[in-house]
């Protein structure tokens, strides 16, 4: 055993082994996409439902935990990165994007819907400026939180993903669209990209991870018992 | 008397080393649980790179003296174990660091 013991690299190691399988990008790369359908059904097909956002967190609640125990602990064990305490500031986030996304519907309620004299005149440019830069305060954030755990874990695909969210979402936030509305066809195209980014992530890395931790012989214990 | 003499008063943490998590295998057990929240028995035998019967005898003294939980549960069928770190050695972990680095930091160059 001639291992330095390095705390800092011990903790990468471990979140670098949870991430392993792809899973969470997969997963993650299905509710951009399903917020893509979401807002693509909205401006194409004039439904909004944008309502049924939250409903991936439920499949990600459900779906994360029986994946890894079907696929992952039998191959590389199990691995719990995320304190209590930490899972209390994953569902805060969570919930901010849900928030977010609320606000944006308010947004575009003021903005789109409301009459122009009941929005306060010093409000309208902030308002008009918000709804209309969302996608790239969306990618801006949302490339922060990728680079904070590329840097802090040694995860660097995820600079990746910080980089195609930062350029996606600015991108977007500059597309004029003449006949559909602009700003949910922005949310629609940046979600879209995302989630088809993360998902082929997810996919070739979930292949990989089988490929290269084949399931071990039917009656090895490993000590479980 | 040489300037280069230990002063036993800086090296008194030495003595308070707790032995149990010192030795290497345990040491680096104790590391590995320390950084996670939880893991199991095989996460730990590929990470620390011990046989199976080594981890095992090493975890059994560890918890023993109370600084590992161990749980077993059903997973479908099978059996599962895992294993976190108690307060008790969470505590006694850091107390180890600070000691080490104590015992280190007082070292005449």
């Amino acid at each position: 055993m001639a291992q330095n013991i390095n705390l800092k690299e011990f903790r990468g190691e471990a979140v670098r082994a949870y991430l392993q399988d792809g899973l969470v990008e997969l997963l993650a790369g299905i509710t951009f996409a399903w917020w893509a359908g979401v807002f693509f059904a909205y401006v194409f097909l004039d439904f909004g439902a944008t309502v049924v956002c939250w409903l991936p967190w439920l499949f990600i609640m459900v779906g994360l935990p029986a994946a890894k125990r079907r696929f992952v602990y039998p191959r590389i064990g199990r691995v719990e990165v995320v304190s209590a305490g930490a899972w209390k500031m994953v569902a805060v986030l969570g919930g901010l994007v849900v928030v977010v996304l609320a606000v944006a519907d308010l947004l575009g309620v003021v903005v789109l819907v409301a009459p122009q004299d009941q929005v306060p005149a010093v409000l309208r440019p902030i308002l008009d400026a918000i709804w209309s830069n969302l996608s790239a305060i969306m990618g801006i954030v949302l490339a922060g939180v990728f680079v904070l755990v590329a840097f802090r874990h040694g995860v660097s695909r995820f600079y990746l993903f910080a980089l195609v969210s930062l350029t996606s979402g600015v991108a977007f936030a500059m597309l004029e669209s003449g006949r559909w509305p602009t700003t949910p066809l922005r949310w629609a195209l940046y979600f879209a990209v995302m989630g088809i980014v993360l998902m082929a992530s997810g996919v070739v890395l979930f292949v990989r991870f089988l490929r290269d931790y084949p399931l071990p012989a039917e009656g090895a214990s490993y000590g479980n018992d | 008397m040489a300037t280069t003499e230990m002063d036993d008063e800086g090296l008194q943490p030495i003595a308070d080393i707790d032995r149990l998590i010192h030795e290497p295998a345990r040491l680096m057990i104790m590391a590995h649980l320390y950084v996670v929240e939880s893991a199991d028995f095989l996460f730990l035998m590929r990470q620390t790179r011990l046989t199976w019967g080594n981890l095992s005898s090493h975890l059994s003294k560890l918890e023993d003296a109370g600084y590992i939980d161990v749980e077993k549960e059903f997973v479908g069928k099978k059996p599962h174990t895992m294993l976190c770190l108690t307060k008790e050695g969470r505590a006694a972990f850091r107390d180890y660091r600070q000691s080490m680095q104590q015992v280190f930091d007082d070292l005449p160059d």
